[in-house]
């Protein structure tokens, strides 16, 4: 049973996803972040830099527990133990891959600042949010682009999917308030149908 | 061959490092971005979210052209197609994918808010630049706490190493003016000496 330290971020939920998704069998551990249960010194022997999500393989590489930080990290590390959601191709890995990281660079960090920015000035302040709220439209639109071609984003489910999924639902408000993405909205809800996805997001609710 | 199109960013750099590191045969293509040279038609066609860096290899997966944008996704072809820089299995390629997605999301993440906020706001807000250079040196703090233990990041030198190096090194102002991480320092002095990396940074003149 792999423990997974997590709350409702859209890391955490990463997380919670993408175990769901393999189906392995998981224990969530909720860290109220407000309360700084992810800064205590039980967490950071866990976890140094307090950080979340953290999982806990009793059965990791060699068969020795293995305790693993970084969400993206953590995806790649469940989809290689479970041989699913990397795709076998080598060509539609890379396309996999790519994605992959465009969710866990470009969007992580747009979405995340965004929202910092949002918090730091309750006020409307358009000139700080647009520097963050329109590259990460941007990036929505392409992957809404994207999408008008494929049904997921490396041509069959991957990583990438599951890494994305969790920020688009987050801020479907700002993309429909924006005019709204259609193939977008469609992979959303065709996610979120998906068992794996609302048993990853109800484990971290 | 590979084609690389990229600039001398943190993003840029990494691509050029992991190329001449991995020993690979490539041909640097500098995109100007201050010129909008990543906003041409010709540019588009291969990454049509105009960012660097990209990669055409000619000779990819089954003989056939392959385009790979996202300088993590790149430098993950570069070590798979060269076979270094990343273990095949066990706990180490965990580790060495680990502190990949900690440069590739936290690094480049945080580096490139700095950017936005610094040169694209139409307003600069001291606060919130403040934030993320101070998060920026806590996430190399962090880095350096590792390297405490370590020589490289994941133990022996690996694809982490090359994907995080182009950041510190392009942020010395940033670690100058601020009580010195020393493991950090020894590390990229080591870096800096090997001819890979060393041909790599010199890339884009």
């Amino acid at each position: 049973m792999i423990e997974l330290y997590a709350c409702n971020t859209s890391n955490g939920q990463r997380g919670a996803v993408m175990l769901a998704e393999a189906e392995l069998a998981f224990h969530t551990h909720i860290l109220d972040l407000k309360a700084g249960q992810h800064k205590t010194p039980e967490f950071r022997k866990i976890n140094p830099v307090g950080a979340i999500p953290v999982i806990i393989d009793p059965d990791g590489p060699g068969g020795e527990p293995l305790t693993l930080a970084q969400t993206g990290a953590i995806c790649l590390y469940i989809a290689e133990k479970t041989g699913r959601f990397l795709p076998k191709d080598p060509r539609t890995r890379y396309i996999a891959f790519q994605y992959f990281m465009q969710a866990m660079s470009d969007v992580v960090l747009y979405s995340g600042a965004y929202a910092f920015s949002l918090m730091r000035f309750p006020e409307p302040n358009v000139a700080s949010t647009k520097v963050f709220k329109d590259p990460l439209l941007e990036h929505m639109g392409y992957f809404d682009q994207r999408l008008a071609d494929v049904e997921f984003l490396a041509g069959e489910i991957s990583i990438a999917d599951i890494a994305l999924y969790p920020a688009v639902n987050q801020r479907w408000e700002l993309i429909e308030e924006s005019g709204g993405l259609p193939n977008l909205d469609r992979w959303r809800q065709m996610m979120a149908a998906r068992p794996g996805i609302a048993k990853g997001m109800q484990a971290v609710s | 061959m590979i084609d690389v199109y990229t600039y001398g960013t943190g993003n840029g750099l990494r691509v050029c490092v992991a190329m001449a590191e991995c020993e690979l045969e490539y041909t640097v293509h500098k995109v100007d971005l201050a010129k909008g040279e990543n906003t041409t038609p010709e540019f588009l066609k291969m990454n049509p979210l105009g960012s660097i860096p990209v990669i055409v290899d000619h000779d990819g997966p089954g003989g056939k052209p392959l385009t790979v944008s996202q300088s993590a996704s790149i430098v993950l072809y570069a070590a798979e197609k060269s076979g270094k820089f990343l273990p095949s299995g066990g706990e180490a390629r965990v580790l060495a994918l680990q502190w990949l997605m900690f440069g590739a999301s936290d690094i480049a993440g945080t580096n490139n808010a700095i950017f936005m906020t610094t040169m694209r706001a139409p307003e600069k807000v001291p606060a919130v630049i403040e934030f993320f250079e101070e998060r920026l040196y806590g996430l190399f703090g962090e880095a350096d706490e590792r390297l405490d233990e370590v020589e490289y990041l994941a133990g022996d030198i690996s694809v982490a190493d090359l994907a995080f190096y182009p950041f510190v090194a392009l942020r010395k102002p940033l670690l100058e003016g601020r009580e010195p991480l020393t493991n950090l320092a020894r590390w990229a002095d080591a870096m800096a000496t090997r001819p890979g990396v060393a041909k790599g940074m010199s890339a884009i003149s």
